[in-house]
């Protein structure tokens, strides 16, 4: 083994001339480069054209159980996280005078989180901050009661006829939401119980235009906040 | 799911709560949660519900068979097994 050493003083590798490279190679082949103006490219076979230039993974951690990797792949790039031990988060946010303010995440479930609102252009000519469904289920009122499909609702209640309670699986921050109910059949009226929102859950009502309470096929609702 | 969870109303009738399949949470934390609170509860079959509606409004239910548990006072999901409060799945 031979090795470059430099016990006391700064080591210092000069390739001394104008545009000249340092260059490393293993086996006769180059694996790093440090061009003139200071780029650094790492097993690439040409003059790296950024600050750094990698061909490959970039991985970070503290072992090899814990890690994040950059992966450029069949003309994609994957950003993961590798953790064992924890839930493989992908945290984003920023340093302000040294300082971690976390702007949002991805779970490992796949759910991004974003600690404040979401603004794009919708296609109508907004950018403005959009406002979700924070809650919907679909459901058949009649017959054996079967929800069909739902999105943040625990269950739903069948307090009678055409007479329903949406459960979300997550509360709302307040009672102050938008409840948007509908039923099936003509003449038919889906309305929220006006004493019937809660954080936890909006109560609804289907009637036929008499008022009769009706149980409708199609039934559902979605919570908007 | 095919499970139910019923338990008595206010008003004397029967409240039917019906799982959505997507909900990630046992049978047991979704009475938990969703039964109001201090109300009685039983966990049923789904085939043990009517489906003949008619006379939907009308249906009672015999309290002495709501022995499953209680409503619990928290409306979110207690999944921390050192909660005080958890409800462990049978």
């Amino acid at each position: 083994m031979s090795t470059v050493k430099s016990s006391s003083e700064n080591l210092t590798l000069n390739a001394d001339g104008a545009g000249s490279d340092v260059v490393i190679q293993n086996n006769g082949t180059e694996t790093v480069r440090v061009d003139s103006s200071g780029n650094v490219g790492i097993g690439i076979t040409h003059t790296p054209t950024a600050t750094l230039e990698v061909a490959g993974r970039i991985q970070t951690g503290t072992d090899s159980t814990h890690y994040g990797r950059f992966v450029g792949f069949s003309g994609s790039l994957y950003i993961g996280h590798r953790n064992d031990t924890a839930d493989g988060t992908i945290i984003f946010g920023g340093f302000g005078g040294g300082t971690f303010t976390e702007f949002g995440r991805f779970n490992s479930n796949g759910n991004l989180l974003v600690n404040n609102q979401i603004s794009f252009n919708s296609g109508y000519g907004s950018a403005a901050v959009a406002y979700g469904v924070r809650a919907w289920v679909n459901f058949n009122g009649t017959g054996t009661v079967a929800i069909r499909n739902s999105g943040n609702v625990s269950s739903i209640t069948d307090l009678g006829t055409g007479n329903y309670r949406a459960n979300f699986t997550n509360s709302m921050p307040d009672s102050q939401y938008v409840a948007l109910p509908y039923s099936d059949g003509d003449f038919r009226t889906a309305q929220p119980t006006p004493s019937g929102f809660y954080p936890a859950y909006v109560e609804f009502t289907v009637r036929v235009e008499a008022g009769t309470y009706y149980d409708g096929a199609q039934c559902g609702i979605a919570v908007i906040r | 799911m095919t499970k139910r969870i019923i338990y008595k109303t206010d008003e004397g009738g029967v409240a039917v709560i019906i799982p959505a399949p997507e909900c990630k949470h046992t049978i047991e934390e979704i009475a938990a949660k969703d039964v109001p609170s201090g109300k009685p509860y039983k966990i049923v079959e789904e085939a043990d519900i009517p489906s003949d509606r008619t006379f939907r409004d009308a249906w009672e239910v015999d309290e002495a068979i709501l022995t499953d548990g209680v409503g619990d006072v928290h409306d979110m999901f207690i999944t921390d097994p050192q909660h005080p409060d958890y409800v462990e799945a049978e």
